[in-house]
């Protein structure tokens, strides 16, 4: 097996490893334009303005039901924009979804292999089967997120950090523009969400991959992100961390008196 | 056993008291059937031994399974390769018989082997009952049992195949109501005189089509309608039957199926409609699994997830419409649960759950109509009490692994 092959990400990444520390100036990816989005009557966000960006790390945030699951899936495109417009910079812009672990289905007989390879599909066209150079890129996936001994075991058995893994794996194996992650830490334990962020600073990192991350732990994004996109209330604000997560903000969002701490270097809202 | 807990085992509780209630009509002489008593058992066929059945049986044959068979399916024809002396009288009888409507002759051939037509033909049956040297698979020299098998097989088989699916995206309810729906298709053929397989198809695709708008939007769940399909689907099948040619005696033909008095042609129609399914299905693997475990990566990653979850629906309701004329509502949806939970049970990897539950789908075929035809029982119920059993193994094995 040629070295090209169990190690190609890092060949394929093109100069994404310049706009990787960048906060905000890589080449924008993804542009909206004045966009309302909802579903049919009910608008859920109105006037969005901002730009995506190659090498941005960014935290979505906001009560539940604000409307940030929405706000994601007019990203990944699946919800037009009911006005205004939604521009997409690159031709074949391609999203690594990592959907929440807890809620996958949990009947179905696959190996982490077998998940990641999912992740080659788009790339292999219709009518094509896996070949070894598929299942060589997912096993090396799963050794990026640092799980290679789980390629044969069925997925159904592991943790919730385990299917984290499987499932980022899974996003990376197709070479994405954007890696997105919908609420990455839920329902772990403090050990597991340190490890899973460690690992999404880490691929942010060494990829220059923008990362989009839905989560309403508060705590956890604004000590790993470099821009907050605050969704609540029908309104949208996006800056960086220490711009966006200040009490003023927080208490038109929550209602609640919390206040920023520094504690150690972090930052905690309490 | 604990991984199905959710809908599998009160589906697999549903067709067992199914079962139950048939066979109890099927005991229950004035209510169910036409003809009152059971006949005595057919016995073992050694007529049918090709060494001393002449070279004229192939001819004695041709008329019955013949010209009329597009219009109306044969009544059983249990002479075929018998006595050839009595045999070409009969069968040209039962041919006969068949002719007022092109609804009575299935109403009346399709219980089982225990209602054979005409006294002649039990006599002919019995006349037989005197040599010796018979192996069980004897049974399948018979024409019209040897196209039950093909076509129990063929459908079981399948169903088996698509039920893996239909197990694993906890669709069970969907299968059972599109089932019931194809089963209303049925009598909708035996009440206007269409081709059973065109009424089913139809009935099959309009269930496909409701169940796919979200007549609740968010206030109602979905199953709440797929339940009303299958009841309002059952409800307008008895009314249709009640007011068919045929009346109230084909409910069970809805039920049990006409495997007995499968045709060629309906073989060959169903062998081509199942070869289009599983082209389908071995070309878009990839597809349809990425959709079915994760519709909303696959959405993500640029894959039209409704398309492809209407494509798996229809080839699901595609082979159901199919199985329903053949084998009845009864087996086809044992045969679309219980070998995959055989097989999920068993199994660790998704090509292996296909192949087992294939297995597992086929095997109570063969012995379900052989025991039907020896033990004088309705061939599908036997099948779905079989393929239980098979169930009821799997289930013991894969207690004592973990």
């Amino acid at each position: 097996m040629p070295e090209t092959i169990t190690r190609p990400q890092v060949p394929a990444s093109h100069n994404r490893q310049q706009t990787a520390n960048n906060d905000g100036i890589g080449d924008p990816l993804l542009t909206f334009k004045n966009v309302t989005l909802g579903y049919g009557s009910r608008l859920i966000l109105q006037n969005l303005n901002f730009s995506l960006r190659s090498g941005d790390y960014i935290g979505i945030v906001g009560p539940n039901g604000a409307g940030k699951t929405t706000l994601l899936q007019a990203i990944l495109g699946a919800l037009p924009a009911q006005s205004g417009e939604i521009v997409r910079h690159r031709e074949k812009l391609t999203f690594g979804y990592v959907p929440q672990a807890q809620t996958m289905d949990d009947q179905f007989p696959l190996s982490a292999l077998d998940i990641v390879l999912m992740g080659r599909f788009r790339n292999m066209g219709l009518l094509r089967r896996p070949t070894a150079t598929d299942r060589a890129l997912a096993l090396s996936a799963l050794e990026q997120v640092g799980v290679p001994e789980l390629a044969h075991r069925l997925f159904r058995e592991f943790s919730g950090g385990q299917k984290q893994r499987t499932l980022m794996a899974r996003a990376l194996v197709s070479d994405p523009d954007v890696l997105v992650l919908d609420e990455p830490t839920n329902d772990m334990d403090i050990a597991a969400e340190h490890a899973t962020m460690e690992l999404i600073d880490r691929l942010h990192h060494e990829r220059g991959l923008l990362v989009l991350m839905v989560s309403h732990m508060l705590n956890v994004v604004v000590n790993h992100v470099n821009q907050v996109a605050i969704v609540g209330g029908g309104q949208f604000t996006m800056g960086l961390v220490h711009e966006v997560i200040e009490p003023q903000t927080l208490k038109r969002l929550y209602d609640l008196p919390l206040e920023v701490l520094e504690v150690g270097g972090k930052r905690v809202v309490l | 056993m604990k991984r199905y807990a959710n809908h599998a085992p009160t589906v697999i509780g549903m067709v067992l008291t199914t079962v139950a209630l048939a066979i109890s009509l099927f005991l229950n002489p004035g209510r169910a059937l036409a003809q009152p008593a059971a006949p005595p058992p057919p016995p073992p066929l050694e007529g049918m031994d090709p060494a001393t059945a002449p070279p004229s049986s192939r001819d004695i044959q041709s008329p019955a399974p013949g010209d009329d068979h597009h219009t109306a399916p044969a009544p059983p024809p249990p002479t075929e390769g018998l006595d050839p002396s009595l045999a070409p009288k009969s069968s040209r009888e039962t041919t006969s018989n068949a002719s007022p409507s092109p609804v009575s002759p299935a109403s009346k051939g399709a219980k089982s082997l225990s209602t054979p037509g005409s006294a002649d033909e039990v006599e002919v049956m019995q006349n037989n009952d005197t040599s010796t040297g018979k192996s069980p698979w004897d049974v399948f020299k018979l024409d019209f049992m040897r196209r039950a098998l093909l076509a129990g097989l063929l459908v079981s088989g399948f169903c088996a195949f698509l039920g893996v699916y239909v197990v694993l995206r906890r669709i069970v309810f969907v299968g059972v109501a599109l089932a019931e729906m194809s089963s209303a298709g049925v009598a909708l053929s035996l009440l206007t005189g269409i081709a059973p397989m065109l009424g089913s198809v139809l009935t099959m695709l309009a269930g496909v089509a409701l169940f796919s708008v979200r007549w609740g939007g968010r206030r109602i769940r979905q199953d709440a309608f797929i339940g009303i399909g299958y009841v309002v689907a059952s409800a307008s099948a008895v009314l249709m039957i009640a007011k068919s040619a045929s009346g109230e005696g084909s409910l069970l033909d809805l039920l049990f199926g006409n495997i007995l008095t499968v045709t060629t042609s309906d073989v060959a129609v169903t062998a081509l409609a199942l070869g289009l399914v599983l082209v389908f299905h071995f070309a878009f693997y990839k597809e349809i699994l990425f959709v079915a475990f994760d519709p909303d990566t696959a959405a993500a990653s640029g894959y039209n997830s409704r398309l492809w979850d209407m494509l798996l629906y229809l080839s699901i309701g595609l082979t159901i419409a199919f199985a329903i004329h053949t084998v009845g509502v009864l087996m086809t949806f044992a045969s679309l649960i219980i070998p995959p939970v055989t097989a999920l049970l068993l199994t660790k990897r998704m090509g292996t759950a296909f192949a087992v539950s294939i297995i597992a789908g086929m095997i109570p075929t063969p012995l379900g109509l052989y025991l039907s035809f020896v033990a004088d029982l309705p061939a599908a119920a036997t099948v779905v009490v079989l393929s239980f059993g098979l169930l009821l193994i799997a289930g013991i094995i894969s207690r004592f692994r973990t």
